[in-house]
């Protein structure tokens, strides 16, 4: 080749990594930053949710990554594997690291980690507010000494501070930065190991590793580093290795306590009170959230309240996009009476109810991640995790497990993404594994809607029993799991309770927009096309549902259904219920025509009476409402 | 020495060691587990998991974690 594979390189946007423990503001921050310019989706083969954003400091473009939120960068878990090897790997051109000033001896562990690594860093001291309701003093300048690098004290929530953040990026950006970060080292009695480690890995690790952070994370026995060294070493060279490490059984102790030591050091004169508190501003709330006969009746009483509140919201919004819809589709009639038959009837009969499907379950997922985004801002998830471990460790899980599975009532696939809180790798299995029973708020839509329909007032009850069909299914289920496919010792218990915030109300809009626009994408496009298709299979070849294609096919597997009271129509539900639950309902109405039908389902229902109508068939017995969501598994899940 | 599950409600101790395999001490010592750092219990009765305050935080754990931890009393 003649030409010169080297060209120059294009100006590469500059990458900025938020890095930092659970709970230190990093997704204020982020969301602060970028706006509505973001984009959620998941790390590479990873079910870990991946955020990332671009926003612009004086005309210059910049690139956020929003790391997950973890207490050390030891390959213990999936999240602190994906932060750390993208620090490594991807090399952004700037880490932020998020620190809790008013947990701030801890919080700054995960500095310690990083300024071990190649890439730059900027400490933003967050929860400023906090950290002065609790009379702490924090020198920022003594502090930046102290470590070398660029402090910025901020309250994110309060839009403190965003300024000289802003600022401190674009010097960064422009290497006006000054980076000399203090780092810390074991103590000396350790050096002649640490020097002997470094010595016998140092041209076995991967390049992109810094030999003295491999050596501390070896003898920390970061299982990532191990499998690669001994895939790497010679037998022997690695029997020598292993020999020396089982020397220092306690050395993920050791290299811990020097960090703290080194955390010490540095906040000794920047920090006016060092000395600990003792307590906690134990609020009476938390107190009784945290009992446990009393946190469990709040618990109770919360989640009956989530689901049922988001049911109230949902329903009648979704009434009135039914109702809107159906004028609509009179209107539609009457404009389209001109064009050909076929058409109009498309638009009619198929493009209009499932749009109005679509969006009516639209408007029960919103309500449902309102009410899940409020719960996990302000802080009362994890005592949620922590109120229910009893309970969960009887039906063999462990307390962190109720959240993801709390979440997955809004969506099977945020709850198997919630699944990252549980550092067992086993309970995890579990828990994903259970997680598509438990009907996701599409299923809630349906059937809310549903036993609005049939049963109005009495809906909430219904709602309520078939909560604990699914509870002792679960138990069942995960009974069944660990006793034939993930046996062996479940995982324990081991949270932090972050300290309450008050909502933040634009996190809690962007999260609920971003998931808004995520269930649009997926099954709303999705809903529209098994409606559309449906229709059209009902259609053809004659231009009457009796006679179709679609009603052959349902009456083939009638004997079937017949076996569960089922028509042919609502076996045809129930097969679209397998591409997506929502779908279910949404052909419900292609197939009981909404569109010609007067006002509305239950006006259809009542004239269909001389099949197994669906309305007698539900009028009968909670069961069927049970049973739509135990047999439709939802295909979406499992995009991974 | 004793297991952190000694502890009663709003005693204080100091951690002298932390046990069990690496994943757990490395775990538990990256939340503020390590040795010579003071804590008290917050929350400790007869079943159910432990609520234990240190380094400025509230940490829960199981009782299976808690026996891996030893303390002194204060
Ligand atoms: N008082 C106060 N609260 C804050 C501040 N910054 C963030 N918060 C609140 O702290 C809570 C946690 O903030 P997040 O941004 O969700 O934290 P995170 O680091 O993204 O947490 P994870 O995603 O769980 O790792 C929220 O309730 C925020 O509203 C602050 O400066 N002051
Ligand atoms: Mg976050």
């Amino acid at each position: 080749m003649a030409v010169s594979e080297k060209t120059v390189p294009a100006a590469k946007t500059f990458t900025i990594a938020l890095a930092g423990q659970p709970n230190t503001g990093k997704s204020t921050v982020f969301n602060r930053l970028t706006g509505s310019r973001q984009h959620v989706g998941n790390w590479p083969g990873k079910t870990v949710e991946q955020k990332t954003g671009v926003f612009d400091i004086a005309g210059k473009h910049y690139s956020l990554v929003d790391l997950p939120g973890t207490y050390s960068l030891t390959a213990n878990s999936l999240e602190e594997r994906i932060s750390r090897s993208y620090i490594l790997d991807e090399r952004p051109d700037l880490v932020i690291a998020m620190v809790d000033a008013s947990q701030l001896e801890r919080s700054l562990y995960i500095l310690a980690e990083l300024v071990m690594l190649p890439a730059p860093v900027i400490m933003v001291l967050n929860m400023m507010d906090v950290a002065a309701e609790q009379e702490r003093r924090i020198d920022v300048k003594e502090l930046e000494q102290a470590l070398g690098i660029k402090v910025v004290p901020m309250s994110a929530a309060k839009n403190q501070g965003f300024a000289e953040l802003q600022a401190a990026i674009a010097q960064a950006s422009m290497g006006e930065l000054d980076y000399k970060p203090q780092k810390p080292g074991l103590k000396e009695e350790h050096t002649l190991l640490i020097k002997d480690l470094q010595q016998r890995i140092s041209r076995l690790i991967p390049y992109a590793y810094p030999v003295d952070w491999a050596a501390m994370k070896l003898l920390e026995g970061d299982s990532e580093l191990v499998e690669t060294l001994r895939e790497r070493m010679k037998k022997d060279e690695w029997a020598q290795l292993e020999a020396i490490l089982g020397q220092y059984p306690d050395g993920a102790l050791l290299v811990a306590e020097s960090r703290f030591n080194w955390i010490q050091e540095i906040t000794a004169q920047a920090v006016s009170s060092p000395e600990r508190r003792r307590l906690p501003l134990r609020s009476r709330f938390d107190r009784a959230a945290t009992h446990p006969l009393w946190g469990k009746l709040i618990a109770l009483a919360i989640v009956l309240a989530a689901i049922m509140g988001s049911m109230l919201v949902g329903a009648p919004v979704a009434m009135g996009i039914m109702s809107g819809m159906t004028l609509l589709s009179g209107v539609l009639s009457k404009a389209m009476a001109g064009m050909p038959a076929w058409l109009a009837a498309a638009v009619v009969n198929g493009l209009v109810p499932g749009l109005s499907f679509a969006l009516a379950m639209l408007a029960f997922v919103l309500a449902v991640f309102l009410v899940i985004g409020i719960l996990e801002d302000v802080g009362y998830m994890a005592r949620l995790g922590y109120i229910t471990d009893r309970f969960m460790q009887r039906i063999g899980l462990q307390g962190k497990a109720f959240m993801p599975m709390f979440m997955s009532f809004c969506c099977n696939v945020s709850g198997i993404m919630g699944a990252r809180v549980i550092d067992s790798w086993k309970q995890r299995l579990i828990v994903i594994a259970l997680v598509p029973i438990i009907p996701c708020a599409a299923v809630w839509g349906v059937t809310g809607f549903i036993s609005s329909i049939f049963f109005s007032t009495g809906a909430s009850i219904i709602v309520a029993a078939m909560l604990v069909a699914v509870v002792l299914q679960l138990a069942l289920s995960s009974f069944l799991l660990r006793r034939f496919v993930v046996t062996g010792e479940s995982g324990g218990l081991i949270m932090e309770l972050p300290p309450y915030h008050k909502p933040d109300w634009k996190n809690i809009i962007i999260f609920v927009w971003l998931r808004g626009k995520e269930f649009v994408k997926r099954a709303g496009s999705l809903i529209v096309l098994v409606t559309m298709l449906i229709w059209v299979l009902s259609y053809l070849p004659y231009g009457s549902m009796e006679s179709s294609y679609l009603a052959s096919f349902g009456r083939l597997l009638e004997p079937l259904g017949g076996l569960m009271g089922m028509d042919w129509r609502l076996i045809i539900c129930l097969i679209a219920g397998f591409v997506s639950k929502e779908a279910a309902l949404a052909s419900m109405a292609v197939v009981f025509g909404l569109g010609e039908a007067a006002s509305s389902l239950t006006a259809v229902l009542g004239t269909t009476a001389e099949q197994v109508s669906l309305g007698a068939y539900l009028a009968t017995a909670i069961s069927p409402a049970t049973a739509l969501a135990f047999y439709l598994p939802c295909c979406f899940p499992y995009p991974v | 020495m004793e297991s952190l599950t000694a502890l009663k409600t709003g005693e204080a101790g100091i951690v002298e060691k932390v046990t069990g395999g690496r994943s757990f001490v490395s775990r538990a010592s990256a939340m503020g587990f390590t040795s010579n750092v003071e804590l008290t219990m917050l929350q400790n009765f007869a079943r159910g998991p432990l609520l234990v305050f240190l380094r400025d935080s509230q940490i829960a754990l199981g009782r299976g974690e808690a026996e891996k931890i030893k303390v002194r009393r204060k």
